[in-house]
């Protein structure tokens, strides 16, 4: 049973943007908190937000697919390549030029200089809680 | 071509004289039934042809053509000029402008007089690195363009390195059989002057980032060895982008296009297959398609991050790659108007990636001057890389010696 938001007692760059349970597992919301687009996931169970804002042109990073990516191992004796699909669910793409975004650290998959800032949220009593 | 004529009809009269005469065949044929009935049949043969390339026809043609394909037809007639060819869309076609610009400025067969005199001499060269350029890729026969191929090299190694200690050589392959070409590899790279593997980018058919060339560049790596892409417009670019070679009205189209998009084709193949992460130790040179077209890396540096996932051996951007495992000759020097721009382009790339090359004897030849102009601003260090520090790296030369 989740306490109602009043009860919280949240500072002022506190805010609540869901009940927990509105946030299922591989679900994630868009809020809009001072003016700031920020997106909340929530990936195996752990909460993640960042700013919904993508350092390459500024698109809508957060509202991208969520899905796995391909990773590839070459084995230099047999000259194969083995190509896998990994990490199912943590891969944030940008929708305008699809780079590929860990959501469960915030490092940009092609380009080290890109890190998303990680905003911290958290579930406060039945409520997911993102402090800016 | 006309000995061999007069080869076959050597040979058909001995035939002829060794069984019955002449006039015993008639006797015999006059006796054949079914020549008996043709005798009264006004027969038709419908197809009979000359030979239209002989040059006496050709010789008869120059008082029908008017310039310049008068001229082009005479030129081409002289012994010692291309083929003639200029009527057709290959590589050939009118190559030589008339004579105004021969292909080969000079003929190349002895590695003092035509390449360590002329180069030293002219362009202030001091370490000539030399390659057959045999352009055996449109070979259909596999064993055939083997054979010639490791034929080729002996005759690079023996003709004009043997006896040479300031020349290096690179060692042609044939992408026919990647098996064969690593074995070739292995092989030649004994030969102590041998600094490198050598394909001619056009006519390769699969580009040469593909998986079944790996072969090769584990060879190349495991010798050590760098693998030097050749741009040309050679055999096999009217199979790589026919429409230049069928559509596009001059040679200049065809020169134009041809060393960049077989340098395009394969460069991005090279990325598209992850060879270079595949293969950390191997450094990839291009040659002979100036190098404005490198703009091409910053592209793939886009592609290469709105698709990640279709290139997962890749572990950073194209660019960290060539700027890390990727060197480019010089030649021929791109030409803006402003030179300024030239002093740029050469910045944009500088020590980390250029190579000096003249292309000796062709006629997109560089003069190594012309190269210092754009460089007069530049540090020491950064003219020495592209005169000779990256090549002596990459290439394994001492040049204290
Ligand atoms: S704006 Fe996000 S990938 Fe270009």
């Amino acid at each position: 049973m989740s306490t109602n938001t009043h009860d919280l007692a949240l500072d002022d760059d506190e805010h609540v943007v869901a009940k927990t349970d509105e946030l299922a597992e591989g679900e994630r919301l868009i809020a809009l908190l001072d003016g700031k687009e920020i997106g909340v996931f929530n990936i195996g169970g752990e909460l993640y937000a960042y700013p919904n804002w993508c350092a390459h042109q500024g698109g809508p990073l957060c509202e991208g697919m969520l899905s796995g990516t391909v990773e590839g191992e070459f084995d230099r004796d047999s000259l194969e390549t083995e190509l896998e699909w990994n990490r199912e669910g943590e891969i944030l793409s940008c929708p305008w030029h699809g780079w590929e975004f860990d959501a469960t650290s915030g490092d940009c998959l092609v380009d080290d200089g890109c890190r998303l800032r990680s905003i911290p949220v958290r579930d406060e009593s039945g409520h997911v809680v993102v402090t800016l | 071509m006309e000995n061999i004529y007069n080869e076959c009809i050597r040979m058909v009269q001995c035939m002829v004289n060794q069984s019955d005469s002449l006039a015993e065949r008639s006797e015999q044929a006059r006796t054949n039934p079914l020549a008996d009935q043709l005798k009264e049949v006004p027969v038709i043969d419908m197809d009979v042809h000359t030979s239209f390339r002989h040059e006496e026809i050709q010789r008869d043609m120059l008082a029908h053509l008017d310039d310049p394909y008068r001229q082009e037809v005479e030129y081409y007639l002289e012994p010692g000029h291309s083929s003639y060819d200029g009527l057709y869309p290959t590589d050939n076609y009118n190559r030589d402008l008339n004579g105004k610009l021969p292909t080969e400025l000079m003929q190349v067969t002895d590695s003092k007089e035509d390449i360590d005199d002329v180069l030293s001499s002219e362009f202030h060269v001091d370490y000539p690195i030399v390659n057959m350029l045999p352009e055996l890729n449109m070979v259909r026969q596999t064993d055939k363009a083997v054979a010639f191929n490791r034929a080729a090299n002996n005759v690079l190694v023996e003709r004009f390195l043997d006896g040479h200690d300031n020349f290096r050589g690179l060692a042609s392959v044939v992408p026919h059989d990647p098996s064969a070409a690593a074995e070739e590899v292995d092989r030649i790279a004994q030969e102590d002057q041998i600094c490198g593997v050598f394909i001619n980018s056009s006519g390769v058919k699969t580009p040469l980032g593909d998986p079944k060339y790996d072969p090769i560049y584990r060879a190349a790596e495991d010798n050590g060895l760098p693998v030097v892409y050749h741009g040309a417009a050679a055999p096999g670019l009217g199979l790589d982008f026919p429409i230049i070679q069928h559509e596009m009205q001059t040679y200049m189209a065809n020169h134009a296009l041809g060393h960049v998009y077989s340098q395009f084709l394969n460069l991005t193949s090279l990325f598209e297959n992850g060879t270079p992460a595949k293969f950390p130790d191997v450094d990839f040179v291009f040659q002979e398609a100036g190098i404005a077209w490198l703009s091409l890396i910053f592209r793939l540096n886009r592609e290469y991050k709105q698709r990640r996932s279709e290139v997962p051996l890749l572990e950073k951007t194209p660019e960290e790659y060539v700027r890390d495992q990727f060197y480019f000759a010089t030649q021929p020097l791109d030409e803006p108007n402003d030179q300024r721009m030239m002093k740029q382009l050469i910045e944009m790339w500088g020590g980390d990636v250029l190579m000096f090359a003249t292309d000796h004897p062709h006629f997109d030849i560089d003069n190594t001057e012309a190269l210092l102009k754009f460089m007069g601003d530049f540090s020491e260090e950064e003219r020495n890389k592209v005169l000779y520090k990256n090549s002596a790296e990459v290439f394994d030369i001492d040049v204290s010696t």
